[in-house]
């Protein structure tokens, strides 16, 4: 039996392969997105709404490694498209864990307010955090450190914009009411207050705006 | 044997009465339609010279707006018609023009002199004498005595509908008359008279869907306003929106008032104790609907003070609504009760209120709270103002209870064109009487 010159790769290198982390975090946020589903699903169109936003996703996802691949080609000559399968499907895991789990229990763990914007926060700053490492990794000469720096900024920027102008939208609109939308372990955070206390601080609240 | 001579005699005469009767009967009946077309074609007659049309036109061009009846009141040049016939103009006054035209159709500009939104009256005057001035009848009719209803509807022409007073209405918190006759759109502000010609109401509104039901503003709601008509003073357009928001908040009082001052029913939907008929005057209904996968039923409850006071077309204020849903079925987890619960709350804010012209956007707060010892839940208080009326504002407020395995609670409460103050005594008399009735299974 023959063997080849070629050195057998250690499983290792695999395991920590963008490759494999690509496939391990599309996992997570397949499995997370499917839990926060199955939760709360109850209405028969309710899968295919569910399948409907996975597909956005996923469409979604190949814009993002296509777009960096593209970058990535343009500045650097060469392109990784697993490095951006792996960064894009950890924000999707991510944004999904914090906002469908995280995000609804740290309202009623901090204050009343935060809901309205605190799952908007976290998707900016995953946003964020996830555009800065494509930077970083996909323009590696240390001449566009300064473009890498000012792209942070003007990122930052750019998500707040977009989610103000979001948050401005809403409030044109009718309110969209979300109804315990939290994990059953929340409601012992934070004691209920009596509904007089609330509906005396409201109204003497509305006659001093009234006034 | 003999027989006896009165009796054949009496045997004719009474044939003879009979056949009389007979015939006697036969001619009345014969005659009662000619009485009654007889009357009707007098009323037309003598309400020809005390009722008017009303137009409503644009001050830029003289085109028409709406179009509505009036007739003459008290004076020559004083003609009581509905409010919503003029409101465009009360509430726009620089951009309309009230006419008033006979049924030769000479057109004479008119004054909004005074008006009372809650009876949906508004009384009218001309510069000269327009017209002979109808009596105001002093009781109500009988249920069942025959009355006439004037008015131009669809403006073509004056025109007379038979038909019957049958009291004041059993639903309307509102005093309205029942007029079974066919009044349409265009009559409003026309007189409905009785045989004498004595106004008894005002042609107010039909109900749809429904066929031949009129209603009034009875005749009493004329007579007050006369009175408190003080002819020195032309009421300037500033005063006129002043008598609105005194009227309308006035009303805001009276119904929180009577809603508490009455003992509520209630009704135990599973584990709740809930109020449901909140005054004599509220329509309540009730169902329980499955859902399409048999997963889960939900219980409606629901009770209504319908009518409310019209002050334009996209403001009606004055209404409240109690709405409790429960959602059950033994196999949801708590998180599936909450997704039913945010799926039924999916359309109820935007539902409240059909037009949002005339409205500033909604404004909502919520918390988790408790009502009772045990039965606490999530509170969503919304509140949005009117643009034309700055005491009074919609309330939406709605309660979720917290969902436990199999069971979850909504109650939501609508209070359109109420008073702060008076929405905060509502909304507690209301969320204080939810109850838990028996212990509830741990989530």
């Amino acid at each position: 039996m023959m063997q080849t010159a070629r050195m057998p790769t250690p499983l290792l290198r695999h395991v920590q392969g963008a490759r494999m982390w690509a496939f391990i975090l599309l996992c997570v946020w397949c499995a997370s997105s499917y839990r926060v589903f199955d939760s709360t699903h109850i209405y028969t169109g309710d899968f295919a709404a569910f399948l409907e936003a996975m597909v956005i996703q996923v469409l979604l996802l190949l814009v993002w490694v296509g777009v960096w691949v593209a970058v990535e080609q343009a500045f650097e000559g060469y392109h990784s498209v697993a490095l951006h399968v792996c960064i894009g499907a950890a924000l999707l895991a991510a944004d999904t864990v914090l906002t469908g789990f995280l995000a609804p229990w740290l309202f009623y763990a901090l204050a009343a307010d935060w809901r309205a914007w605190i799952s908007d926060l976290c998707s900016a700053v995953l946003m964020t955090v996830a555009i800065e490492s494509e930077l970083t990794l996909s323009l590696k000469s240390r001449s566009r450190r300064l473009l890498r720096r000012l792209s942070v900024v003007a990122v930052l920027l750019g998500c707040f914009a977009i989610y103000t102008y979001a948050q401005y939208q809403r409030d044109e609109r009718p309110p969209v009411m979300s109804l315990n939308s939290h994990s059953d372990a929340a409601w012992v955070v934070k004691p209920d207050q009596p509904v007089l206390n609330f509906l005396n601080n409201y109204f003497a609240k509305k006659q001093n705006d009234a006034e | 044997m003999q027989t006896p001579i009165y009796a054949p005699l009496s045997l004719y005469a009474a044939q003879l009465l009979r056949r009389a009767g007979v015939v006697v009967g036969f001619l009345l009946l014969l005659q009662a339609p000619l009485v009654s077309a007889k009357t009707a074609a007098d009323t037309f007659k003598g309400a020809s010279e005390s009722v008017f049309t009303v137009e409503i036109q644009t001050a830029s061009d003289r085109s028409r707006n709406s179009q509505g009846s009036a007739f003459v009141v008290l004076r020559p040049n004083l003609l009581m018609t509905n409010y919503h016939v003029v409101s465009d103009y009360v509430l726009d006054p620089e951009e309309y023009v009230v006419v008033v035209k006979d049924a030769a159709g000479e057109m004479r500009r008119a004054q909004v002199r005074a008006v009372d939104v809650v009876s949906d009256l508004a009384l009218l005057s001309t510069q000269e004498p327009i017209g002979k001035p109808l009596r105001i009848r002093e009781s109500m009719p009988s249920k069942g005595v025959k009355g006439f209803s004037l008015g131009n509807p669809g403006g073509i022409g004056l025109t007379v509908v038979e038909g019957n007073f049958n009291g004041l209405s059993e639903s309307a918190f509102v005093p309205v008359i029942h007029f079974s006759g066919a009044i349409n759109s265009g009559m409003s502000g026309g007189p409905a008279v009785d045989e004498a010609g004595e106004v008894v109401g005002v042609n107010t509104a039909t109900r749809r869907g429904d066929q031949l039901i009129g209603l009034l503003s009875p005749a009493e709601n004329v007579t007050r306003l006369l009175a408190a008509f003080s002819d020195d003073e032309v009421a300037s357009a500033d005063a006129l929106r002043g008598q609105i928001e005194t009227q309308v908040a006035g009303f805001s009082n009276r119904l929180a008032q009577e809603v508490l001052g009455h003992k509520t029913d209630k009704v135990v939907s599973g584990h709740f104790e809930l109020p449901s008929k909140f005054q004599k005057k509220a329509r309540c209904y009730g169902e329980t609907e499955k859902d399409a996968t048999h997963r889960f039923k939900v219980t409606t409850n629901y009770c209504s003070l319908r009518g409310g006071i019209f002050v334009n077309d996209a403001t009606r204020v004055g209404t409240l609504t109690v709405h409790h849903r429960r959602v059950f079925g033994e196999a949801l987890t708590p998180s599936q009760v909450a997704a039913v619960q945010n799926k039924l709350s999916e359309s109820d804010v935007k539902n409240s209120g059909a037009s949002i012209e005339d409205k500033t956007v909604w404004i909502c707060e919520h918390t988790r709270v408790e009502l009772q010892a045990g039965t606490v839940g999530e509170l969503h208080a919304c509140q949005r103002g009117l643009t034309r009326l700055k005491d009074v504002r919609d309330f939406y407020f709605l309660f979720a209870s917290r969902p436990s395995r199999g069971e979850g609670l909504m109650t939501e409460l609508r209070f359109n064109g109420i008073t702060n103050a008076d929405a905060n005594k509502l909304v507690k008399h209301f969320l204080l009487q939810i109850t838990e009735v028996a212990s509830r299974s741990p989530s």
